[in-house]
């Protein structure tokens, strides 16, 4: 299967397959056990993605320029806990599905949730956050990893809707089934409502550091692709 | 329970965690909620309890009010609000039961914390997910050399770049986050070179890891699946029954379901019996010297 | 049989017109120790890469390369991966994982082998190289010289028969170096593996090879057992000379006459048949200017509860002098250079600065550099550094794609744009060759010429006794006897120049190898004027 095949397959059983399974979740169990299959859920859906990582057994160079990408997003999580929603995690997760690819800007995302909850904690919101990211990650190469050098504005106005109306809310509905186990649509509503600040700052956090350092590191990012031929969807 | 093999104790997290969320019957709830937080503390001392109830508590009463404001099912009125909506007992009681749920998911998780270290997840998705392993290894490696080389560039900008004005961190930050990530960039060649010079790709990997099976795995295996099946059995024939709406219903205390729930409290219990066994042992252990 | 050979091997990058490697030809018995030299950007790296087809660079190239008598073309990689052992030079860089343990597993995972096997080789090695106490680290928290140990072992867990070293003690401190070549040695004699050890400084290691071979710009200019090869590059005056240990170079320097002595214990049986005559060497030049810059009674530490790392420091800095701070590891000398900068401040006691400004140029100076070319991160109107530091040519390059000397040079020219007082160099000479060190210390000259004063910490004793004015030891907290350079040294024992361990009886005030040489009488021959 080419890139652009495998791509799409994996698009469709994200975008589409997992909503599918939460509805019919629903339907069987009624509202009762969202929560559960909610989880289940996430947790499935993250793993296409790996097991496909897996099959392919990457190569020693695409490993450790992923491993940074994702030490730099945990790094960067931490050196702003000072700051709840200030985090660069979406900005870098971002420019890595721009520089590298769907795949990698997934993992990237994923795994940097995953791992720098080993430092703040792991707790049922793991799931939703790894889930969160990869798909900010995921989108990002769907966007732009086709394009040489893609835009400031681009990616600004990519980046603070990819928080502001996907991650975001995301997180949100996942804590109001976290909270009450059962959704309701005013549920729903208000807590996207009290997560509108919290998502604001986020988002525009996401859209300083991008703007900032958005287009140098791509660049950057660029170069090191050229010089090693790593992990261009080109086959 | 740290000592044990990284595959019952996940085992045992991942029979807890489910059963905790997929019941909600206020018996089942209470004691995986008491088992979960005497774990905690059996396992980080009353100390760490404390540091973790300071939120959990909140966040139960949070879940509280959110369920009994936003949720008006239920034929028992309490009171009403202003908007002529109704405040009803189910919703009340289906939100402590949820509060007590997620308090209960949160300890539990907090125990597997201190259980599952870093190292033995790793072993754990190794066996599965081998590459994806060895990458959050190689990302946990790099966490620490990219907060110090974060830090090296900052401080070598401030002492240089004279920037001033509302501007100068943030500029000061980018420029830190830049430098940086050429810099491990270029590291990154060298650590492939390294990969590569120890024979990286060219065959199947094996996978090591440190855990190790013995008696007591197998001892602690096999009641854990003895009280899982009974917890299990008791569930599914009706022990925990419960239904919030439109009125509250919940599975009786019954000859049998008391047994159920006994076999449900024995398995939230282990943790603290292994950790008492062990603390006992050492302390046997130390006497006879 | 030879372990290694290479047969007539010329080897050219891409993009490039001279040959990296030109006609080389070597042969390495079966558990040989062969120490190969050379300054850099003499291939040796090049070379040595060859050695394993998975680290070998792309490029144009003829000859062969056996292992065994196989050619290692024909030789699978994943027989390579454990036949050949290959330890780099950052000791740092190479550390795949996050666990100890989990690296020393890593080599044997990749070829495959069962856990039950893979258990028992690792314990066998860390125990072998008394690695089971730091077995549970996290790696990040070891230093620098236990992480080499540890790339060491990692190697050595998959059993290989050839094991290729690429300067792997660049990076570290002297008794770290010492420590690790000890146990490449060991290796060497007691496993009996055949070892090919590339080395800038060659006094730690020359006595341990059997055999030594000199590169010069891709070629093999000398091969032969230690001795053959400082007589060989004496008589050929070759540059590279001036790398080898000291008492070689006083032999040289002498005429080359007689057993040539290859350690200091040597050098001084040596120097018993000549008389030095006694000479007034005139101190080093004294710069009696202006304070700059003034520690007084400092005490500093880290955490509130931890143990003083400075106590009751005192440091003056002149105007125009280089001041060196010599001193084992952790004694403090980069938090006495922090205090300095007043990156960090004393819990007691003032750091004095009159106006002046301080620039530090960190150990690694990488951290200095974070735009996309020289050009944009030195910016305009600093043509006289560049000229002074032999930047022009590499202006538009990536300050990523430098080299180690490259980049130290273009850090200073960074430093110095804030136009500074002071400039604070943390260990600037790790990882230069001996001949480029020279011209760095002239560098260093050149710039304290117009007032700037230096202050560098440094492990490297030869090259603070050369191009200090004063010099001082850090310990216990404290800087011991600051002082003018000669009368300093002169009074260590341990802490000075090997020319002056050598010749300390007869003429206890020389320092540098060319004083001894231009003291001692007898002399049968004219000196050579290589030095």
């Amino acid at each position: 299967m080419s890139e652009r095949a495998r791509t799409r397959f994996a698009a469709v059983l994200m975008l589409v397959l997992v909503p599918a399974l939460v509805l019919l979740g629903s339907l069987v169990w009624a509202n009762r056990r969202f929560y559960l299959v909610s989880i289940l859920v996430t947790i499935l859906s993250l793993l296409p993605m790996l097991l496909r990582f897996e099959r392919r057994s990457p190569q020693a160079r695409e490993l450790v320029i992923l491993s940074v990408m994702i030490a730099l997003a945990v790094a960067g999580r931490a050196a702003f806990s000072f700051a709840p929603a200030f985090k660069p995690v979406a900005a870098v997760v971002i420019l890595s599905g721009a520089a590298f690819g769907c795949e990698a800007g997934f993992l990237v995302g994923a795994g940097s949730a995953f791992l720098s909850n080993f430092f703040f904690g792991q707790g049922p919101w793991t799931p939703w956050q790894m889930l969160g990211f990869g798909l900010i990650g995921f989108l990002a190469g769907l966007f732009f990893a086709h394009r040489y050098q893609p835009k400031r504005l681009g990616l600004c106005i990519f980046g603070f809707f990819a928080v502001f109306l996907l991650y975001g809310p995301l997180l949100d509905v996942g804590s109001v089934l976290m909270v009450s186990g059962d959704v309701t649509k005013e549920a729903i509503v208000a807590a996207l409502a009290t997560g509108v600040a919290f998502n604001a700052i986020h988002g525009g956090a996401t859209v300083l550091f991008l703007a900032l350092a958005g287009e140098p590191l791509l660049r950057k990012l660029d170069r090191v692709k050229i010089k090693y031929g790593i992990l261009s969807d080109a086959e | 329970m740290r000592a044990l093999h990284c595959a019952v104790s996940c085992a045992f997290f991942a029979l807890v965690l489910i059963v905790t969320m997929l019941v909600l019957h206020p018996a089942y709830l209470l004691i995986s909620l008491i088992g979960a937080a005497g774990s905690l503390a059996a396992l980080t001392g009353l100390h760490g309890l404390g540091q973790r109830l300071k939120w959990v508590l909140p966040l139960m009463l949070l879940t509280v009010f959110f369920n009994a404001a936003f949720q008006h099912r239920g034929v028992t009125a309490l009171f009403y609000l202003h908007n002529g909506n109704a405040v009803t007992l189910e919703s009340t009681v289906f939100g402590l039961c949820a509060a007590t749920m997620l308090a209960a998911a949160v300890l539990w998780c907090g125990c597997m914390h201190q259980v599952l270290t870093s190292d033995k997840l790793m072993a754990l998705t190794g066996w599965l997910l081998p590459s994806i392993s060895l990458l959050l290894s190689m990302a946990l490696r790099m966490v620490p050399r990219v907060l110090r080389c974060l830090k090296e560039t900052y401080d070598a900008q401030k002492a240089m770049d004279g920037l001033t004005g509302p501007l100068a961190v943030p500029r000061r930050c980018v420029r830190a986050l830049s430098g940086t990530v050429s810099w491990m960039l270029e590291h990154a060649v060298v650590t492939a070179d390294s990969m590569k010079a120890r024979g990286y790709g060219v065959g199947r990997r094996t996978h090591f890891h440190r855990e190790t099976w013995g008696q007591s795995e197998t001892l602690f295996g096999l009641t854990l699946l003895v009280l899982a099946g009974l917890t299990l059995l008791g569930i599914f024939s009706g022990s925990g029954t419960e239904v919030f709406y439109p009125s509250l219903q919940f599975s009786p205390p019954t000859m049998k379901n008391l047994a159920a729930w006994c076999c449900w409290a024995l398995t939230c219990a282990l943790p603290m019996l292994i950790e008492g066994k062990e603390a006992l042992q050492w302390r046997r252990s130390g006497s006879t010297i | 049989m030879a372990a290694i050979r290479i047969d007539h091997l010329n080897f050219t990058y891409p993009l490039s017109d001279a040959p990296a490697l030109r006609d080389v030809s070597l042969s390495v018995e079966d558990g040989e120790f062969l120490l190969l030299c050379g300054v850099s950007g003499c291939g040796k790296t090049t070379l040595l890469r060859h050695l394993k087809s998975a680290l070998t660079p792309n490029g144009k190239r003829s000859g062969d390369i056996l292992l065994d008598g196989k050619p290692l073309a024909e030789i699978s990689q994943r027989e390579q991966a454990a036949r050949i052992g290959f330890v780099l030079q950052q000791p740092e860089d190479q550390i795949v994982t996050d666990k100890v343990w989990h690296e020393l597993a890593f080599g044997l995972e990749n070829l495959g082998v069962e856990p039950e096997t893979l258990r028992l080789r690792v314990g066998e090695m860390a125990s072998f190289f008394g690695i089971q106490e730091w077995f549970d680290r996290d790696t990040d928290g070891l230093s620098g010289g236990q992480k080499q140990l540890l790339n060491l072992a990692a190697v050595l867990v998959m059993q290989p028969e050839v094991l290729v070293l690429d300067e792997p003690t660049a990076r570290l401190d002297p008794i770290a170096a010492a420590e690790f070549l000890r146990a490449v040695e060991r290796v060497n004699r007691e496993l009996g593996v055949t070892v090919i050890l590339s080395e800038q400084r060659l006094e730690p290691v020359l006595g341990m090879a059997d055999h030594t071979a000199v590169l010069e710009s891709g070629r093999l200019s000398a091969c032969g057992t230690p001795k053959e090869i400082a007589e060989k590059l004496y008589k050929t005056s070759s540059p590279f000379f001036a790398a080898m240990p000291a008492a070689v170079r006083i032999w040289g320097g002498l005429g080359g006459h007689g057993d040539c002595p290859m350690d200091v214990r040597a050098g001084k049986a040596m120097l018993r048949n000549y008389t030095l005559e006694k000479t007034d060497f005139p101190p080093a030049e004294s710069v009696a200017g202006e304070t700059l810059l003034r520690l007084k009674d400092v005490w500093f530490r880290y955490e509130r509860s931890g143990p003083d790392v400075l106590r009751g420091m005192n440091l003056t800095v002149h105007k125009g002098e280089i001041l060196a701070v010599v001193g084992g590891n952790g004694c403090g000398k980069t938090t006495a250079l922090r205090q300095l900068a007043g990156s960090l401040k004393p819990w007691r006691g003032k750091p004095e600065n009159e106006e002046a400004k301080v620039a530090l140029l960190p150990q690694e100076p990488r951290a200095l550099f974070t735009r996309e070319s020289l050009r944009q991160e030195l910016g305009s109107g600093q043509g006289r550094w560049i000229e002074a530091l032999e930047l022009s040519d590499l202006l538009d390059r990536d300050p990523g794609d430098l080299s180690g000397g490259e980049q130290q040079r273009a850090a200073i020219a960074k430093v110095l744009t804030s136009s500074p007082d002071v400039l604070l160099l943390d260990e600037p000479t790790k990882g230069m060759d001996a001949i480029f060190k020279h011209r760095f210390g002239e560098m260093l000259r050149a710039l304290t010429a117009d007032g700037l004063a230096i202050v560098l910490v440094s492990h490297d004793v030869e090259f603070c006794a050369e191009f200090a004015n004063r010099a001082g030891l850090l310990f216990d907290g404290q800087l011991l006897s600051a002082g003018e350079t000669r009368s300093f040294f002169t009074g260590n024992h341990f802490y000075t120049t090997a020319a002056n361990r050598m010749a300390r009886q007869q003429l206890p005030e020389a320092l540098l190898c060319e004083e001894v040489i231009a003291a001692c009488r007898n002399v049968p021959a004219p000196a050579s004027p290589q030095f």
